[in-house]
């Protein structure tokens, strides 16, 4: 069944009880019935149609259990208001056809005839009394009897006629209207009278008889009056009574009485119709509404726990679960809602339960997560390379500094394949991870270079294999990788400088005694020799190794005493006039002096080294015609001094061994002078690289300005 | 007397349906000292005598009140005035008692024209003094007829009832 005629029913029914009202509307006044009718009516009318308004707003969204109730409600005051409307019209039906019975025709006639015996008496009484009356007005005898004012024959002749016409009484009144003489059947006559009444004056007026009725006491008097005349005029008054017969007055009355009110009822027909019928929807109305409202409390009370029941079960399928319904009355509806409550309660508990286990795991989690944070923090704070695979060959974990020494790129994360990432110069370390796969013992350390740049790296390879512990733990490959190049190259650059300071002091000591010999040798002998050429070719050739050999061993002291610098603010533009005075003798190298005072803090001595090296170098590779040039750049915070050369250039193969100790491409190079320049431009926190190997061959010289800057660089 | 017919007023009838019925013809007559009025109603004396033969005692209640018209706010009551006029059928007697009861005074006819010339007509009826009234301003003389079938109900749910009313209105103003 769908709720839509729900919807329009009200509005009907408020449509047919205004219609109702409407033809109740009274023509005329109507009485208070009518309009108390219409008013329920009307009331009624507004009740439902309120009701109906307040259904349509409800939606799709209605209140819990209005449906019902609104089902209940229309149709227990629809059985009551069809039977109710259809007992009014049999009743209106009834009255109807009664009232044709109660003014029947034949009761109309009847009423008709028995006022008309009652009038036919009362009229037949008068006729005759002025028929009587007529006949005295010209009475000789009562006539003369006036004229002789014999009183006795007045009372005789009245006697005689009251006693022949059976009148109740007779009386005798002058022109003046003074009391004659009068008789009586019951009594003696009064000889005072009540004074004359408008009838007996119109009697003397007109002179004529004219008769009246008066009531005295219940009783029923017709009183006639005669003028008695005379040629000469009015005379006297003749006033006669006649009693009527009691039961005949009280008969006629009542038939005159009965007549009045069934005119009356007949006029009022219309009227008591309606009185019927209004009576008859009053009380059809009051017993509707009485009904309604007692419906609509007993749908109430029926739906109420039906709706608290859907609106709990809407709270808890929202997630309200602290939602109870009260307790309802023993019945089946009160058994529903305790079970209900029961449901309730039990699902409170168990999402309580839940909620409990989640928070545990909530906090678990969290402490994991914390756990995590600091490893991550702490990995991603290390200068160490670190790595984790899940044991099947996928990162699980892996810091910053790892890419950075591997130059990986910042998507090579978590999931990546180990593998294919350790190709190409990196196989080193593919070999190093696929040993640690194979290692029984779980642990392994390697050392290796790897040529990334122009650089090479020595790396400080350790593994070790992470086994499962328990269900919580997880099996992986831990792999840490530390450049130690620095470390190697110190190492390295230690047991140069032992070797040569052991070099210096057993080769030092005998070249002098050589070279002061070969000397000698050429300055006393050179005379004595047959082949002075030759003679001078090797004295000369003995001397000049033994120098050569002098500077080697200088520059090996020199790199095994390395002092360190002597910081001091230096004026850089005293340093590169003096260079520019220095190799002022060559008119190749080009110096430019800056145009304003720059200070830089260093140690002097080692910079002009440094550069003297670099110009030297410079000019030992140009030919004639190459320039060597010098100048000064100042960036931020930063000194470059830039040293160019037209010379050949270095080989790209080469590039990356300038720097090392030894290695020179000159035959009588010691191959140490770039390797202390650079360790003198580090030492000062600042750094010696070769900007082009060629065309023209470009080094640079970055000296921080301030040694606190060195500091915090 | 300066005889004045200012207006016939036409008949308003109190109920919500009803119809014109009835009308009253009201006239007024202006006389150096009183102000009179001479009232007929015009309609339904056929319904009137039908009602007093078949015996039921019938009564007008008129009313006559006098206003002086406002132009912008209700109009002021300066005077009213209400007689009774009754006339009791006596059936078997072929009789009719007329009773002026704001006199009580009363007496009997046979005739029923007389009767209902006793109940539907006010021939000269005194209304108010004229000093009462000023000169050259606009009054208002309504009558209201309220016509009683039956007994008088003198309580106050005679008014709950409802009665026949009729009324009439006319505007004057003192030369």
């Amino acid at each position: 069944m769908r709720f839509g005629w729900m919807k329009i029913l009200p509005f009907v029914m408020a449509t047919l009880l205004i219609a109702l009202a409407l033809g109740l509307w009274p023509a005329k006044h109507g009485g208070l019935l009518a309009w108390i009718n219409i008013s329920l009516l009307l009331m009624l009318a507004l009740l439902v149609l309120r009701y109906g308004v307040r259904l349509a707003r409800e939606r799709s969204e209605t209140r819990p259990g209005s449906r019902l109730r609104a089902k209940l409600v229309m149709a227990l005051v629809g059985m009551l208001l069809v039977p109710s409307m259809i007992l009014q019209l049999a009743a209106s039906q009834m009255v109807e056809r009664g009232m044709d019975v109660w003014f029947d025709v034949r009761v109309d006639t009847l009423l008709d005839r028995a006022l008309g015996l009652a009038q036919g008496f009362y009229t037949r009484v008068e006729t005759e009394l002025e028929h009587g009356l007529r006949s005295y007005m010209t009475d000789t005898t009562l006539l003369l009897a006036m004229d002789d004012q014999n009183f006795s024959a007045i009372a005789s002749r009245l006697s005689d006629i009251r006693a022949e016409e059976g009148w109740r009484s007779l009386q005798l009144f002058d022109a003046s209207q003074r009391l004659i003489a009068g008789v009586d059947a019951e009594s003696l006559s009064m000889l005072t009278a009540e004074p004359l009444t408008d009838a007996a004056r119109s009697a003397m007026t007109l002179g004529r008889v004219v008769t009246e009725l008066q009531q005295v006491d219940g009783r029923e008097t017709v009183v006639g009056y005669a003028p008695l005349r005379t040629p000469q005029g009015l005379v006297g008054l003749l006033r006669a009574e006649v009693q009527l017969p009691q039961n005949v007055v009280q008969t006629s009355r009542m038939v005159e009485e009965d007549y009045k009110t069934y005119r009356e009822l007949e006029r009022n027909r219309q009227s008591i119709r309606a009185l019927f019928v209004h009576v008859m929807l009053l009380v059809t109305l009051m017993v509707v509404m009485v009904a309604g409202i007692v419906a609509l409390i007993f749908a109430r009370r029926l739906t109420a726990p039906i709706g608290e029941l859907a609106y709990a079960l809407g709270r808890i399928t929202e997630g309200d679960l602290t939602v109870s319904i009260p307790e309802a009355p023993q019945d089946e509806l009160g058994l529903l809602v305790r079970s209900f409550n029961r449901m309730a309660a039990r699902l409170r508990e168990n999402v309580q339960a839940l909620e409990r286990a989640q928070d545990d795991l909530t906090e678990a989690l969290t402490s994991s997560r914390q756990r995590q944070y600091v490893l991550e923090t702490l990995l991603g704070n290390l200068q160490s390379g670190v790595v984790l695979d899940d044991g099947e060959g996928r990162v699980r974990l892996v810091n910053q500094s790892f890419r950075s020494l591997l130059s990986l790129p910042d998507t090579w994360g978590s999931g990546s394949e180990m593998r294919t990432a350790f190709t190409g110069r990196l196989q080193p370390v593919l070999e190093f991870y696929e040993e640690l796969l194979g290692q029984p013992q779980g642990q392994l350390q390697r050392e290796f270079e790897l040529m990334l740049g122009q650089r090479p790296l020595h790396i400080l390879a350790r593994g070790v294999r992470l086994t499962s512990v328990g269900s919580a733990g997880f099996s992986g490959h831990l792999m840490v990788l530390d450049d130690i190049s620095s470390l190697a190259e110190a190492q390295r650059s230690k047991a140069w400088a032992e070797v040569a300071q052991r070099l210096a002091h057993e080769i030092k000591n005998p070249l002098t005694p050589i070279k002061l010999a070969a000397e000698r040798l050429q300055r006393r002998f050179r005379s004595d020799a047959s082949d002075a050429d030759v003679f001078d070719t090797c004295t000369q050739a003995i001397i000049g190794q033994v120098e050569r050999m002098q500077r080697l061993i200088a520059d090996f002291s020199t790199l095994a005493r390395m002092p360190k610098p002597r910081m001091q603010q230096t004026s850089i533009t005293a340093i590169v006039r003096e260079m520019r005075e220095l190799f002022s003798a060559y008119e190749r190298v080009e110096v430019k002096v800056p145009a304003k005072d720059v200070r830089c803090e260093c140690d002097p001595d080692q910079i002009k080294q440094v550069l003297i090296n670099l110009l030297d170098n410079g000019l030992a590779a140009t030919a004639e015609k190459g320039k060597v040039r010098l100048r000064v750049v100042l960036t931020d915070g930063m000194v470059e001094f830039h040293v160019r050369d037209d010379g050949v250039g270095i080989p790209e193969e080469e590039r990356q061994y300038i720097f090392q100790d030894y290695y020179s491409t000159k035959p009588s190079g010691s191959g140490l002078g770039l390797s202390i320049a650079r360790r003198i431009a580090e030492d000062h926190g600042g750094d010696l690289v070769l900007e082009s190997a060629g065309h023209p061959t470009h080094f640079c010289l970055r000296l921080p300005m301030s040694h606190m800057s060195m500091v915090q660089s | 007397m300066v005889r004045l017919l200012l207006l016939i007023a036409m008949a308003m009838p109190a109920g919500f349906a009803s119809a014109a019925q009835e009308a009253v013809e009201l006239h007024a007559d202006i006389e150096p000292d009183v102000i009179y009025c001479d009232v007929q109603l015009g309609q339904n004396l056929d319904v009137l005598a039908a009602t007093l033969k078949d015996g039921t005692q019938v009564t007008f209640s008129w009313t006559v009140k006098v206003y002086a018209v406002k132009p912008y706010w209700f109009d002021s009551e300066v005077a009213s005035v209400r007689i009774e006029h009754q006339v009791v059928p006596d059936l078997v007697a072929r009789r009719w008692t007329m009773t002026d009861l704001t006199t009580g005074i009363h007496r009997r006819t046979d005739s029923l024209d007389e009767a209902m010339t006793f109940l539907t007509r006010l021939q000269h009826f005194p209304v108010i003094d004229r000093s009462l009234l000023a000169p050259g301003r606009n009054y208002r003389l309504e009558i209201q007829l309220q016509e009683v079938k039956g007994e008088i109900e003198r309580g106050w749910w005679a008014r709950l009832w409802g009665s026949e009313q009729t009324t009439g209105t006319l505007v004057f103003s003192l030369p």
